[in-house]
């Protein structure tokens, strides 16, 4: 399968551009065009409608459609919409670069979704360590309250909407919506239980809230110029319309590009030279993460399967938050999983027994195998450790554990012990990392 | 899960047997019902779900077959099925509780909560064999000091959040938080507080671990060799249950019980540390008498003689009305049973009464219809006018706080900002003599009075009231009006008054009050506490303070003073009171815990009184003491123990016919019943009674033994039986009490009206003897809008000077306070100054100018 020819830029068109972030640049490459005709021409359902038909997947990680999302909102007077800017897991950085190169699509994006949903405030929280991105996106957010594009009665439409840019606090945790609601009023941010406090349902404040990704959102100006048909016939199957992925590790243009869904296979973003430009020195892929640090990893026969949701989910992982991570065949496969479950240690919220305590305990099992105290028996109690956290060690995970953080923990550590137990059993009987 | 009257019933399935549940309740609750206990440490039946520990995932059905789900919080749907014993269940539960362990030290030999610790048992019953953990686990300094009584261990601390809930949404006290992430959070408090909670102690029953412990328990006990007496509560007259638990002769703890109708297992920390004084070097334990100036330990037969002698003499001398008894709210109900037998019947005296503080008198509690807990929590609407309820009833306050969060209204007649007024929808800014006077007179206050009521959609009938004196300076004739003219002005309304005193309610049902007999049969009436301290000034008498003490507990100070030099005082008391230099006699009384009996809570709930130990030394119950004086004077009283005392009672006074002793600690009636049993109790639904709600049946025995029975049926089953017929309940007139118009007056040049309060803490000789609660007692001060402080050129904090209208001056700590009305002073009593020396007997309002020097 071949790209559409060009591969339309949806949401990285105006990234290289001078001051893409101004609202200068954005007003002379057709912004906010879509949002006067979704609030002049457009009832809230059509603008849902094309949202719907564009089978736009959320990008955030679950990959769950926009459109059907929005149905399931539960009316109510009062609710909300919320735009998850928190990208905090290592890996991925393609929200990052939406909300510092082009902040005014993901701002008319989240109005035309605020008025599709009916909500009469809209929040984009931040990952607090973007410090640029906040800066631009909130000088952003003010061009547009100047431009006339939020506030009261946008464009003359009677369509009145807030929007308010919220820097989060530096907690991975705060990227799960529901502990970014928390973390949005004021609390400490634990993820809500489930029932009652499905979002949809029992949101912020207590109201309806739906909450969207911010490359979700930089989708939306598109779908409403172009129809929701024109961004469907893009892609495969469910796997509609371009998508970022952040290529990262061992490649030689490591970055992030906007390619068709599901038309390319991972070989082909790695080795293309207008994408990764084949493995760093020419080296061998030993494995690679297709979807975050959360997914369960895949190894160097899983290389021609295609970008799309569906076949990385039928293989046993995901395309997540569109991060992929390559490593090459000089990588100590323990040392990556340590290093990922390092990071879920130290994210871990604590609220919740099995990840809290889990995340340490294995951490702590990971990094005494590679720095040479590991036992065989070892590679059997941190299977068993993962399964208490997630049973059965399955993909999509079950779970003990309150969100997903918890499953996130054992797709690296079971990954790495089924594909490479050799590579361990070489740690312990060696009594230390091969690699150093 | 509080309305009873919800008539769907779910149907669900546990191990595949047939359980009805009622709907939105979660499977955890269901489950146990039906005999099926799943283990947990953060859900506590009393508090909001969070779903934390993970320990009671049990394999649902759902639309894609089984799955682990947390049954704390998963609501039961029609057609669940719950599977808990599976292999899957199993290995979760292992893997939770290895979990735990990861971090948690298995430091149990030396850990208070061993043999007692739910992680401990749980661990034994559902935990994986041996530990396969061979790292460092995670350290902590410990323990450190949260609050003057408890103490944290963050080592031991498996965050399962119930403290922190308890302080936030219980207590209303939110002073602690988790701090930090993942597995180095830690329970903490804030930068520069401490848990400075009255309800702090709650937070250390309910730990499953022993991450936080009491100070005054720590190292004292192992709970295995702890023994156990169910009791109430007397440290006020809200009347918790607790269980008193002791040890080879010494109480070593108390712990809240969970009583559905009334303390739902809290106890403030004045009541849970109460024991701490039990044991100490201040009690008084050997009866004594004056010889010249010395008091001298005398053995109880010389003791007796001197009291029998002094009441042949004053009666010989003066006639028996120079003879008269005070206090007793502190006494069991045989106590003061005994004692008013004693007094109107064998010395012939009237003058007898237990509410030294002047609060709402007899004849209007037994005039109006009372409400009970149950029902004042069920109301659409209750209007409080009384002190502070969470300094004079803590425990209520409590049960407001959950109650407002279920949908109960609070009005709030307050002059002042109370604990209440946070929770009440509306306050009416008036003081009780301005409220009682336009209920008289239907002027624009009783309007909005009448208004706040019919917001809550009730035009009186449902309304209840709960009238307690909310100013210790103004005279009980004020809150006699108060609750007569709400009364008439609202005939459907009932009443909860806040008299605080332990069993101030039982003396005024035995007779214990002037103008009252036992059994709520009125009689002429007799001098009050007041008038009697004011002859006692001036002519010889013969005062019996029972377990009183006069000058603590009683305004003007200066009349006080020269009633007890003038009188000959006979003083029976656990303690040595202030009072205790004035006393000729000294008789040790036996404490709490040291005494069988019965009690009577604010409802009008009797219940039964634990005996733990043996009085201390030469100490004697209070029933014993009047027997004896009895037996001097040659007129043995009749029965000396308390059942066969108790059994007279029932027999001889219609109020408490029906009741059994034995029965009131049975498992038909563990927390008593409401005499007279007339009134149907509010059914609050069946819930098994345990000391904490996380012992697990078959390893920690439940603390009743036999099946939790549901109080639905509470009066209805005992008015039932045979012979039991109810009586007609003793009712006598509303009294016609009129206020001066001086109540309301506003004072010139300068002066400020005087509202007097007490706080839990107050210097006390029982509080002065318990070693750590004692740290806590409550200094004096006043608190003045800022203008005053500003016109006297004093800081926030500062020493001022009051001068009373008679030359009476008191030095003492002034804070500002933005809240306050223009022309109030609010003193707040407690060590250090004397406020009470302001008040002047007999007065409508007290002034006060306040002063730099």
């Amino acid at each position: 399968m071949t790209q559409t020819d060009p591969v339309p830029k949806i949401v990285t068109s105006r990234v290289g551009l001078e001051e893409s972030w101004g609202i200068k640049t954005y007003l002379a490459t057709g912004g906010y065009t879509a949002l006067r005709k979704a609030l002049t021409s457009m009832t809230p359902e059509q603008v849902a409608d094309e949202v719907s038909k564009s089978n736009l997947l959320g990008r955030g990680g679950a990959g769950f459609e926009v459109g059907r999302k929005w149905s399931m909102l539960k009316p109510a007077p009062v609710r909300y919409l919320v735009i998850n800017g928190d990208e905090s897991e290592p890996a991925t950085f393609k929200d990052h670069m939406l909300i510092e190169n082009d902040p005014h699509q993901i701002v008319e994006g989240t109005l035309i979704s605020a008025y599709a949903v009916g909500a009469a405030r809209a929040f984009i929280f931040v990952r607090g360590e973007f410090a640029l991105g906040l800066e631009r996106l909130q000088a952003a957010v003010n061009e547009a309250y100047a431009h006339g594009a939020i506030g009261r009665n946008i464009f003359g439409s009677g369509f009145s909407v807030d929007l308010v840019v919220h820097p989060g606090a530096g907690a991975y945790i705060c990227g799960e919506e529901t502990a970014l609601l928390e973390s949005l009023e004021g609390k400490r941010g634990f993820p809500r239980i489930k029932p009652p406090y499905f979002p949809a349902v029992m949101g912020l404040y207590g109201e309806p809230t739906i909450v969207n990704n911010v490359e979700s959102m930089s989708n939306i100006p598109w779908i409403v110029n172009n129809g929701g048909a024109s961004f469907a016939a893009l892609g495969v199957g469910r796997s509609t319309g371009t998508r970022i992925f952040a290529l990262a590790g061992h490649v030689n243009r490591p970055g992030n590009y906007e390619v068709e869904m599901a038309k390319l296979s991972f070989r082909e973003l790695v080795e293309r030279p207008e994408y990764g430009g084949g493995m760093r020195l020419g080296r061998q892929v030993k494995a690679f993460i297709p979807g975050g640090v959360s997914a369960p990893w895949f190894g160097p026969d899983q290389l021609d399967m295609a970008l799309s949701q569906d076949d990385v989910a039928k293989a046993g992982s995901m395309l997540g938050s569109g991060s992929i991570v390559m490593m090459d065949d000089h990588t100590c496969m323990v040392r990556a999983a340590w290093r990922i479950t390092k990071f879920f240690w130290r994210e871990s919220c604590g609220q919740c027994t099995p990840c809290r305590e889990g995340s340490g305990w294995i951490e702590k099992m990971m990094q005494r195998i590679e720095l040479g105290s590991g036992r065989e028996a070892d590679l059997d109690l941190l299977l068993d450790a993962c399964d208490n956290i997630a049973p059965g060690l399955t993909w999509p995970p079950q779970q003990t554990t309150i969100c997903v953080l918890g499953p996130s923990i054992p797709s690296s550590v079971a990954s790495a012990i089924r594909m490479f137990r050799d590579e361990f059993l070489v740690h312990i009987k060696e009594g230390g990392c091969p690699y150093e | 899960m509080s309305n009873p009257e919800t008539p769907a019933v779910v149907h669900i399935t546990v191990d595949g047997v047939e359980v009805e549940a009622m709907p939105g309740e979660p499977i955890i609750e269901a489950a146990g019902r039906a005999g099926t206990f799943i283990p947990r440490f953060c859900y506590h039946p009393r508090m909001r779900a969070v779903g934390m520990c993970r320990m009671c995932l049990v394999e649902v059905s759902g639309p894609r077959g089984f799955s682990l789900q947390p049954s704390c919080y998963l609501p039961v749907t029609e057609g669940m099925q719950v599977i808990t014993k599976s292999e899957k269940v199993k290995k979760a539960q292992v893997g939770v509780l290895e979990f735990l362990l990861v971090n948690h030290p298995l430091d149990c030999p030396v850990c208070d909560k061993g043999g007692e610790c739910p992680l401990q048992d749980q661990t034994l019953a559902y935990g994986p064999g041996e530990s396969r953990f061979v790292e460092e686990k995670r350290h902590w300094e410990k323990p450190i000091e949260i609050s003057k009584l408890v103490l944290l261990d963050r080592e031991r601390c498996i965050q399962c959040d119930r403290c922190v809930r308890f302080a936030r949404e219980v207590a209303g006290d939110p002073f602690i938080d988790f701090a930090g992430r993942g597995d180095n959070s830690e329970v903490s408090t804030f930068p520069d507080g401490e848990f400075t909670s009255y309800f702090s102690g709650n937070t250390v029953q309910i730990c499953p671990v022993g991450a936080l412990t009491a100070r005054p328990y720590r190292f004292k006990a192992r709970p295995w060799d702890l023994e156990e007496a169910e009791s109430t509560c007397t440290a006020c007259s809200f009347g918790c249950r607790m269980a008193v638990q002791f040890s080879r002769g010494e109480v070593t703890r108390f712990l809240g019980i969970d009583s559905d109708v009334v303390n739902n297992s809290w106890l403030c920390d004045l009541g849970r540390f109460a024991y701490e004084s039990l044991d100490s070097e201040k009690r008084l334990v050997e009866p004594k008498v004056r010889y010249r100036s010395e008091m001298a330990e005398v053995s109880w037969h010389d003791a007796m003689s001197r009291v029998g002698a002094h009441i042949r003499t004053f009666t010989a001398d003066h006639g028996a009305g120079s003879i008269a008894f005070l206090g007793g709210a502190g006494f069991t109900n045989e106590g003061i049973h005994s004692f008013v037998k004693l007094a109107k019947t064998t010395i012939g005296t009237s003058l007898f009464d237990a509410d030294l503080d002047g609060g709402v008198p007899a004849s209007v509690v037994f005039a109006t219809p009372r409400a009970t807990l149950a029902e004042a929590l069920a109301a659409k609407v209750l209007v409080v006018a009384s002190a502070d309820v969470r300094e004079e009833l803590p425990v209520l306050f409590l049960r407001l706080n959950d109650a407002v969060k279920k949908g109960l209204r609070i009005v709030e007649v307050s002059e002042v900002e109370t604990s209440i007024s946070a929770l009440a929808a509306e306050r009416l800014p008036l003081s009780a003599a301005r409220l009682a006077l336009a209920l008289q007179s239907g002027g624009p206050d009783a309007e909005r009075l009448g208004a706040a009521i019919a917001a809550a959609g009730e035009q009186g009938d449902g309304a209840v009231f709960l009238v307690g004196k909310s100013n210790i300076a103004d005279p009980a004739d004020v809150y006699a009006a108060l609750a007569a003219s709400a009364s008439r002005r609202w005939p459907g309304a009932k009443f909860l008054f806040g008299n605080s005193r332990a069993n101030i309610f039982g003396a005024m049902d035995l007779g214990a009050v002037p103008g009252w007999l036992p059994g709520r049969v009125a009689t002429a009436p007799s001098d009050d506490a007041r008038e009697i301290i004011a002859r006692a000034a001036d002519e010889p008498m013969l005062l019996f303070l029972l377990g009183a003490d006069p000058l603590s507990e009683m305004p003007d100070t200066a009349l006080v003073k020269s009633a007890l030099e003038n009188a000959t005082v006979v003083l029976i008391d656990s303690f040595e009171s202030g009072a205790a230099p004035y006393a000729d006699v000294l008789l040790p009384l036996a404490a709490y815990g040291e005494t069988a009996g019965t009690t009577t809570n604010f409802e009008g709930r009797v219940t039964r009184l634990g005996r733990a130990i043996v009085p201390k030394g030469q100490s004697k119950p209070d029933y014993l003491i009047a027997a004896e004086i009895g037996r001097e004077l040659g007129r043995p009283s009749g029965p000396t123990a308390p059942e066969e005392i108790f059994a007279e009672m029932a027999r001889e006074l219609p109020l408490y016919r029906g009741l059994a002793y034995a029965e009131l600690a049975s498992n038909r009636y563990p927390d008593g019943l409401v005499v007279p049993l007339e009134r149907k109790a509010i059914s609050i639904g069946a819930r098994p009674r345990r000391l904490d709600p996380i012992a697990t049946p078959g390893l920690v025995a439940p603390y009743h033994q036999g099946p939790a029975k549901p109080f639905a049926t509470e009066v209805g089953a005992a008015a039932a039986e045979p012979g039991a017929e109810t009586p007609a309940s003793p009712r006598s007139q509303l009294p016609e009490v009129s206020i001066d118009p001086a109540a309301v007056s506003v004072a010139a040049d300068g002066r400020l009206r005087l509202l007097l309060t007490r706080r839990l803490y107050r210097p006390t000789a029982q509080l002065a003897a318990a070693p750590i609660l004692s740290k806590l007692t409550a200094q004096a001060e006043i608190r003045v809008a800022p203008a005053t402080l500003e016109a006297i050129g004093k800081s926030d904090g500062s020493e001022v000077k009051l001068r009373g209208d008679h030359g009476e001056e008191v030095a003492v700590v002034a804070k500002s306070d933005k809240s306050l009305p223009d022309g109030v002073v609010l003193g707040r009593l407690g060590d250090g100054a004397n406020l009470l020396l302001l008040v002047k007997s007999g007065t409508w309002a007290t002034h006060v100018k306040v002063g730099s020097n």
